[in-house]
């Protein structure tokens, strides 16, 4: 490998200046700015390393689609990431010029730096490094690069599921996300589902005197009733058959949540309370957050709640409701459930309005490449790597999980402090090298392993 | 002729200057949300009511909107009658949905549209008039009247508790009316004999130090929903409040208010097309309905907000939730008492600890209905009008009656003129008053003074009565 790694110390100067140049390039998908643009440079900038590229429509922004096939029968690597950025806004918090990259302290600051762009190069580079040093690639590798992901993935799974033949692959890479606060790596093997919906109480026509309240009924009393018969004081859900479908986790799985870093009374300071919720089977930080399915109310909103007083009867009450799912939850299931309760408890008038599913994934952690890639970020960060089964976000890894039915690897190399969405958004320099030997490494791991286990 | 023909006939004779002279202090805007024209009214009044040969004194309190006070008739009297209005009315917007200014009175169908026109300007000029037509009539009747007119009703009266404890002595009556309601929408005259009490409590919960990505779910406290299996332990899915003692002192109505209500036209089907609702929480008879819209008291969420509330999909646990209640209260519950029980409820949840303000408004009051003022008050608008009057117990809603009462003494209970609040538009576009329910008020209240002069003697015959 030191071959490898010394061309990229050689080319240290002309890596940062690509990716410069895609930094350069606004592409901000929800006002549409620059994403075209940006899906054409990049696609060039694929070609340059060698990558076949091809640009499909989808029914907003295009998807860059890449490959650089091996003969039949080497292990096809699958890499996922997105060109599209979050608007810079607000710009007077900026200290450079969003779209002029700029290095400080070890951190090259830019919007889209560490989400995504820095991120999704790493492996456009460890392609060109095999091909420059030795001629090929020992993978096959392909690229799906979206640019959508800011505005909640809506074409990813369309387009997965149009082009499951093109996509076969072994194994994903997602390349989004960030390492441990500690510095140590992550390895994130999988993310929750989600059924986000609102529900909402009709009462009368427009909002009333409250006089009337012995005869009118209260929609805010209703939805209070019916939140309160979604879950226990002990905090647990009480949808019928809502666990039923819970998969217990794995020996495995324990082991690696238990080797998770927890600076308990640390994170209690941060989140500013006295003690974190107890799960189903333990009072342990990380075990519950990777395998505790939940019901959140986001927001909840009915009638005058502003200063003084103003005494009405509210025409309507709205509860903003997510509920984060683990495998093998199903969201529609979940959502029938859901249904079925409201209507048995005596509030099947209460709308049920629908957001967005997602599924949960979690890849298994007995993989033959979860080996590979805990090796080679351990060599290259010299820090043993933390494993989460899962985390507690929701994200589209399904796609690749569930979808395209293949193993679903996160491996990130922005720090947490990486201010994404935020002014300042910041990439670690070395994280971005870090990244590019990274992949080169499991790359040349997944060659020589057999490809059926 | 009948005293009361004489003081009708009165008013026929002068009602083309009484209705120039309403359209006149229609037209003085008194908007007390914004201050606008505030001080132009109160000199209007100041010397309408000096004209009338009234003692006028303008009160002060503080930064507060001027009340006005004016007593005339026989100072030495032995009956002395108070009556309250408000001279301040609500802010017109929006304006592009009137049809004639709002500070421009004009008459189409024989009503007047101008803001103010039933609430509450109309119906506190009909008392002046009212007096007037009195003292033209008889000049020496022996009573004592006198006038508070407050300008901060529309803002919800903050200085009127005040105002009562600080000018008592000047104010106090053996009785005390409000003419701050409309009459029936049948058409029958309406009188109200009390008002609920009120506690209102703004209840806030906080747990995290910022609203928390709902990723942490399984390990962050919400104060969403400690909120909410707090509010679903303070009443439970039937509508009964679960606050311990809450209903202790709730007392039944009486068989004479019970009586009352048998008079209220109440009609369901109307009542639910009218909110589009396809049930109401009591069920049965329209006697049951009315019994529990006037004698129960309630626990009512006007508000509750936390975390995101827009259209979109977010997903945070909200680091704050507030809900605010209202609790109205019926007969012997005293609101300082609810109040604590309320706040001993909130603090044992489990699901604590919450932040609770309680703020006791009004005691509930009810003048009884044998009581002579209430009866003169039921007798003369029927003689007036010879129509039944409606006679309501009590208000489902809260008010000041219980300051009166306790403040100036004596009974005190609502008059209604004007225009039916369901057509007068009050606090909407087109506010109205009918030509003829302005004169009726006139007629109405002058015949009101006149026969409550003659309580003095009628008092005496029951004290008589109840000795011998």
């Amino acid at each position: 490998m030191d071959v490898l790694d010394q061309y990229i110390e050689q080319n240290r100067s002309r890596f940062l200046e690509e990716l410069f140049t895609l930094l350069r390039q606004p592409s901000i998908s929800t006002r549409d700015e620059g994403v075209r643009e940006c899906a054409r440079l990049l696609s060039r900038m694929m070609e340059q390393s060698g990558i076949k590229t091809q640009i499909f429509e989808t029914a907003r922004h295009p998807v860059v689609y890449g490959e650089i096939m091996k003969e039949e029968g080497a292990p096809t690597v699958l890499v996922y990431g997105h060109y599209d950025v979050q608007p810079p806004e607000p710009l007077d918090e900026w200290l450079s010029d969003p779209f002029e990259p700029e290095i400080r302290q070890g951190k090259i600051y830019g919007r889209g730096s560490s989400d995504n762009k820095a991120q999704l190069f790493t492996y456009v580079k460890a392609v060109e490094v095999f091909r420059e040093v030795y001629g090929e690639v020992p993978v096959s590798v392909k690229f799906l690069y979206e640019g959508e992901e800011e505005i909640g993935s809506p074409n990813l799974e369309p387009f997965a599921a149009q082009h499951k033949e093109l996509l076969k692959a072994d194994l994903a890479f997602f390349s989004d996300s960030h390492i441990h606060e500690s510095g140590r790596p992550l390895l994130i093997l999988g993310l929750k589902g989600m059924v986000y919906v609102d529900l909402k109480a009709r009462g009368p026509a427009k909002d009333q005197h409250s006089m009337r309240a012995t005869s009118i009924p209260n929609p805010a009393w209703k939805l209070v009733w019916a939140l309160a018969s979604l879950k226990d004081r002990d905090n647990r859900v009480t949808i019928p058959g809502f666990y039923d479908d819970v998969r217990d986790l794995t020996p495995l799985e324990r082991d690696a949540i238990a080797r998770i870093p927890c600076d308990k009374d640390g994170l209690l300071r941060y989140f500013g309370i006295g003690e974190f919720l107890a799960g189903r089977e333990s009072k342990d930080y990380y075990f519950n957050l990777v395998s505790e399915p939940t019901c959140n109310i986001a927001g909840f909103n009915s009638g005058f709640s502003g200063e003084g007083t103003k005494t009405v009867l509210p025409a309507t009450a709205v509860a903003k409701l997510d509920l984060r799912l683990v495998p093998n939850q199903k969201p529609g299931d979940i959502l029938e459930k859901l249904k079925q309760h409201l209507q048995s408890q005596g509030f099947g008038d209460i709308d049920v309005i629908e957001h967005h599913h997602l599924l949960p994934s979690r890849t298994p952690i007995d993989h033959p490449a979860v080996e590979i890639i805990k090796e080679a970020l351990e060599k290259i960060y010299g820090l043993e790597p933390i494993v989460f089964p899962n985390i507690g976000g929701s994200g589209p890894n399904y796609v690749f999980t569930e979808i395209l039915g293949i193993p679903c690897f996160v491996v990130p190399h922005a720090t947490h402090d990486q201010a994404n969405h935020a002014p300042n958004e910041s990439m670690d320099l070395e994280g971005f090298f870090k990244g590019i030997r990274t992949a080169v490494r499991v790359f040349g791991k997944l060659a020589k392993t057999p490809k059926d286990e | 002729m009948k005293p009361i023909l004489v003081l009708k006939e009165y008013v026929k004779d002068h009602k083309e200057r009484f209705i120039d002279e309403l359209i006149r202090f229609l037209s003085q805007p008194s908007v007390s949300t914004t201050g606008y024209g505030i001080d132009e009214t109160v000199k209007l009044l100041h010397r309408e009511l000096n004209r009338l040969g009234f003692q006028t004194r303008i009160l002060t309190l503080g930064s507060a909107y001027p009340a006005i006070y004016a007593e005339g008739g026989d100072p030495g009297a032995q009956v002395s009658l108070c009556v309250y209005g408000h001279y301040d009315v609500q802010d017109p917007d929006p304006l592009s949905e009137w049809e004639s200014d709002p500070f421009k009175p004009e008459i189409r169908n024989g009503l007047i549209f101008a803001r103010g026109a039933t609430d509450d300007k109309g119906n506190l000029f009909a008392n002046i008039k009212a007096a007037e037509t009195l003292l033209r009539v008889n000049p020496g009747v022996p009573l004592r009247l006198k006038f508070f007119f407050e300008g901060e009703e529309e803002i919800g009266s903050p200085n009127l508790q005040a105002y009562l404890k600080t000018y008592a002595d000047l104010l106090r009556a053996d009785a005390t009316v409000l003419c701050d309601r409309g009459i029936h929408e049948s058409g029958r005259p309406q009188i109200y004999l009390g008002n609920k009490g009120m506690v209102s409590a703004r209840i806030r919960c906080r747990r995290a130090y910022r609203d928390v990505h709902s990723g942490h779910a399984p390990l962050i406290p919400s104060s969403t929903w400690d909120l909410v299996h707090l509010l679903g332990s303070l009443k439970d899915g039937r509508n009964r409040i679960q606050i311990p003692g809450y209903y202790e002192r709730v007392a039944q109505p009486s068989e004479e208010e019970l009586a009352l209500l048998r008079s209220i036209p109440f009609d369901t089907e109307k009542f639910l097309s009218q909110y589009r609702i396809t049930r109401t929480l009591a069920s049965g008879e329209p006697l049951e309905l009315l019994k529990a819209l006037l004698f129960e008291p309630t626990a009512n969420i006007s508000g509750i907000k936390s975390g995101w509330t827009g259209e979109k999909a977010k997903t945070i646990i909200p680091a704050e939730a507030t809900a605010v209640i209202d609790f109205r209260l019926v007969k012997k519950q005293e609101s300082g008492e609810v109040a604590d029980k309320i706040a001993k409820a909130i603090q044992a949840s489990t699901f604590g600890p919450f932040d609770v303000d309680l703020q006791p408004h009004f005691e509930e009051y009810r003048c009884d209905p044998s009581n002579p003022w209430a009866r003169l008050a039921v007798d003369v608008a029927r003689e007036v009008t010879g129509l039944e009057p409606v006679v309501w117990p009590l208000l489902d809603g809260s008010g000041p009656l219980c300051w009166f009462h306790r403040y100036l003494g004596g009974p005190t209970f609502i008059i209604g003129l004007g225009a039916p609040f369901e057509t007068a538009n009050t606090h909407a576009p087109n506010e109205n008053i009918g030509v003829n329910h302005y004169l009726t008020g006139i007629a109405q209240m002058s015949a009101f003074f006149h026969r409550a002069a003659q309580l003095y003697t009628a008092q005496k015959v029951i004290a008589y009565q109840r000795i011998s």
